[in-house]
């Protein structure tokens, strides 16, 4: 396994599509993970009104206006590169440094969360669900860091780690349990990935992927014996997914 | 979690480096440039530059090289984890030579020495 991915090259206009991209979740991550800090500020406030409660969160707060400081001091540059400006080899370098560097201090605050009270997921994202699926859901969504958000369903990991069958039969009684990162909470248009986390059950529930490939009856053993496939591996979650 | 174990000055380490960047960013445009927000940044960077070593110092001690080699076969990583520390330490040693130069307005950078300063900023204070 290797452990750099290689980096395809691209030409200027789909490298800075790419650089857009990039820079627009960096920017909607900010501003979400600002939104829960301000809101986990007025709770301690709320709850401990004779004491300063709240040192630790205008401390995160203060690190992340740092690092979004940081990217605004290079926001001519940045305007430059999305406006296919010239830019020199060092003023090129510093923009993509300082959107990387703020992506660090992104990744370093949101997973910090993870020590403070947490939030429940919004119920709109449920009521999305259900339209999706016109169907009841049995599901909870839970939010949590950015590394295991999205990845993996609850029982596939409990799988992994053998857990027996009959355990997780008990455990799976409340349903699929999807995990949403918490600066996606507000964010409705990152809920749609949350759609497809669902698709997976829904897919495990009614074999769907097997019947398509497999066919249904007694064809089903054949063409699997004639693909040598026999159990194929389930994927799921966005990074394994095509 | 990967956070957790992160001491809270090397936290700081990317706040330097974005500093640094923004003022080697504006010295790329104009290499005779000077403001209060490039001198400032290019003590931030020198700072950095003095993190960088200390966190290589601390990983020395800090794990088993039994441990550290297993986890670079599980990873494909071949290289010496030892060298690659003396390598930061060197290039860490170089660009801090080079900001406390620029920062007492001695040398008039190159374009190759500040992509290369930009780089190294970015590379030690981005490894997750």
């Amino acid at each position: 396994m290797s452990g750099k991915p290689v980096v395809r090259r691209v030409h200027s206009e789909l490298e800075r599509r790419r650089f857009l991209y990039v820079l627009g979740e960096a920017l909607e991550r900010v501003h979400r993970l600002r939104q829960v800090l301000k809101r986990q500020q007025v709770f301690v406030r709320a709850e401990h009104a004779q004491v300063q409660p709240t040192n630790g969160l205008d401390t995160l707060i203060g690190y992340l206006d740092n690092h979004r400081q940081n990217l605004l001091d290079n926001s001519h540059l940045i305007a430059s590169l999305i406006r296919n400006r010239p830019l020199s080899d060092g003023e090129r370098e510093a923009v993509e440094g300082a959107v990387d560097l703020l992506i660090v201090g992104l990744l370093q605050v949101h997973e910090l969360l993870l020590l403070l009270p947490r939030e429940a997921a919004k119920p709109q994202a449920s009521f999305l669900l259900r339209d999706c699926s016109g169907k009841d859901l049995k599901l909870s969504i839970v939010l949590t860091n950015l590394l295991s958000a999205y990845e993996y369903r609850f029982e596939d990991v409990l799988e992994k780690v053998n857990i027996e069958q009959a355990e997780r039969g008990s455990l799976t009684q409340g349903g699929s349990v999807l995990c949403q990162a918490f600066a996606d909470k507000d964010n409705p248009l990152a809920w749609a990935v949350l759609a497809h986390e669902y698709g997976h059950a829904l897919n495990d529930a009614g074999t769907i992927s097997e019947k398509i490939v497999f066919g249904e009856g007694p064809e089903k053993e054949s063409k699997a014996k004639d693909l040598k496939l026999g159990n194929y591996p389930r994927t799921v979650g966005m990074v394994t997914d095509s | 979690m990967a956070t957790a174990t992160i001491p809270r000055n090397d936290l700081y380490l990317s706040v330097l480096a974005g500093r640094a960047v923004t003022a080697l960013a504006d010295l790329s445009g104009d290499p005779s440039a000077w403001s209060q927000r490039i001198e400032s940044g290019l003590r931030d960077g020198i700072f950095c530059c003095q993190a960088v070593r200390a966190r290589a110092g601390r990983n020395i001690g800090g794990s088993s090289s039994e441990g550290r080699s297993a986890l670079n076969r599980s990873v494909g990583n071949t290289s010496d984890p030892d060298s690659v520390r003396t390598d930061v330490c060197t290039e860490s040693e170089r660009i801090e030579r080079f900001l406390l130069q620029l920062a007492s307005r001695k040398h008039r950078p190159e374009m190759p020495e500040l992509v290369g300063a930009i780089k190294f900023l970015r590379k030690t204070s981005t490894d997750r």
